[in-house]
């Protein structure tokens, strides 16, 4: 009879226990999407390419061209992975060539890189940030 | 000769706890290394030659890293988990229905052609899932259910499994109850609810549980059937090696925990349905 009871109960904490847990899930699914925005600066980039201001189609460009408002003087603010998969905040100085406000072509990248255009607050150099779009 | 028989006691005792440990070896790995910070499983497993670097048992420095970016930073892995979810429960739920009336219909009424047409469910029993995958996936593609749950689903609700382990149930329920039913008028559907379903509950909660265990660990079919990778159930990222390694142990355990449950909860009628067949 005492086992009966306590089987009994054992059955209620797993049938509790269980719907607590979808429930919790259930939580965690729609906080977990809205929480990276919450908690990280969220930055839109643009990724870079090579090209000439003067000649659109160039075959073998010379420059790389980045989005005006990527740059803060000579310097570039760009985003990439870290070893956790998360997007941080790295910048490099680079040679400014010429611009006409809206691209700025620069002394040729070794590789393109995810400019950061705009952000909604400010960051500082190695922050994990959420990247809205990547505008390619 | 009592002492004999002591040893030999002792050594059967033995055999069975190394052995239930080395059964439970990979599940304890498991839960241990999900405490494990990102860093130390990196540093643990090359997951790109499959091999250990080292091996640890304990966790060098107790961590709540992969739970946290689980169920905080991986949104995506949740939503396997609901995928997994909408797959499984109403596999299960259409597959008790189906399977108790089909097992209903086997075991107890008489029409032509009834052990025929069992013949033919108990070779469907036999074929292995991987035979019927290809001809499957051009029946989907003709009638657009390619990328669509229903594809998994509606497979499992007319499992022969189930159909053959209720129909065992069943043949237990004597016929005299049935036909002093059918006496005082009652109507099959009326036999089924107040006389079979109530003396098949044991083989209903074993068929639920297996049927969980079977479809919540499903790879193959949404691997197939799937072009949209949104879709997925946790089964696949777990298994083919697309989630994040380093926070694989947390997944398993989120993973894990349904169907223990479900598991304790049928455990006891389990054992008695079993030992029906």
């Amino acid at each position: 009879m005492e086992n009966k009871n306590l089987r009994k109960k054992f059955q209620i904490g797993i049938v509790v226990f269980g719907v607590l847990f979808f429930m919790v899930l259930g939580g965690l699914t729609y906080i977990s999407g809205h929480i990276d925005s919450m908690l990280y600066t969220t930055v839109t980039a643009s990724l870079t390419s090579s090209g000439d201001l003067d000649v659109p189609d160039d075959v073998f460009p010379a420059y790389t061209l980045v989005p005006a408002s990527a740059l803060k003087g000579n310097t570039l603010y760009y985003v990439k992975r870290n070893s956790q998969g998360d997007y941080e905040v790295a910048s490099m100085e680079v040679q400014i060539v010429k611009s006409d406000g809206v691209q700025t072509e620069i002394e040729k990248l070794e590789m393109n890189v995810l400019a950061i255009c705009d952000s909604n607050k400010d960051f500082k150099l190695g922050e994990t940030v959420l990247v809205k779009a990547d505008i390619l | 000769m009592k002492s004999k028989s002591k040893v030999k006691k002792y050594l059967r005792y033995s055999l069975l706890i190394v052995l239930t440990l080395i059964f439970l070896l990979p599940v304890f790995f498991m839960v241990i290394s999900s405490f494990m910070s990102t860093k130390e499983v990196s540093e643990m497993l090359n997951f790109n030659t499959g091999e250990f670097t080292s091996f640890k048992l304990i966790p060098g420095d107790f961590s709540l890293e992969q739970y946290y970016r689980v169920f905080f930073r991986n949104p995506q892995y949740l939503k396997e988990f609901w995928n997994s979810v909408l797959i499984t429960f109403p596999t299960v739920i259409c597959q008790l229905i189906v399977s108790s009336l089909a097992a209903f219909a086997f075991g107890k009424l008489k029409f032509p052609g009834r052990d025929k047409i069992f013949f033919v469910y108990m070779i469907l029993l036999i074929l292995p899932i991987q035979v019927t995958l290809v001809p499957s996936y051009f029946m989907y593609q003709k009638i657009d259910l390619l990328n669509n749950v229903m594809s998994i689903i509606l497979p499992g609700t007319f499992s022969a499994f189930g159909i053959c382990l209720l129909r065992q149930n069943v043949r237990y329920i004597s016929d005299a109850s049935i036909e002093a039913a059918r006496v005082d008028g009652a109507s099959y559907f009326k036999i089924f609810f107040r006389i079979i379903l109530p003396q098949i509950r044991g083989g209903l909660i074993s068929l639920a549980l297996l049927t969980f265990v079977d479809t919540w660990g499903v790879i193959e079919q949404p691997l197939i059937y799937f072009t949209d990778r949104s879709k997925y159930p946790l089964s696949v990222s777990l298994s083919a090696g697309s989630a994040d390694t380093q926070i694989i142990f947390a997944c398993g355990v989120m993973f894990m925990i349904p169907a223990l449950l479900i598991y304790f909860l049928g455990e006891k009628d389990l054992r008695s349905s079993f030992t029906r067949i």
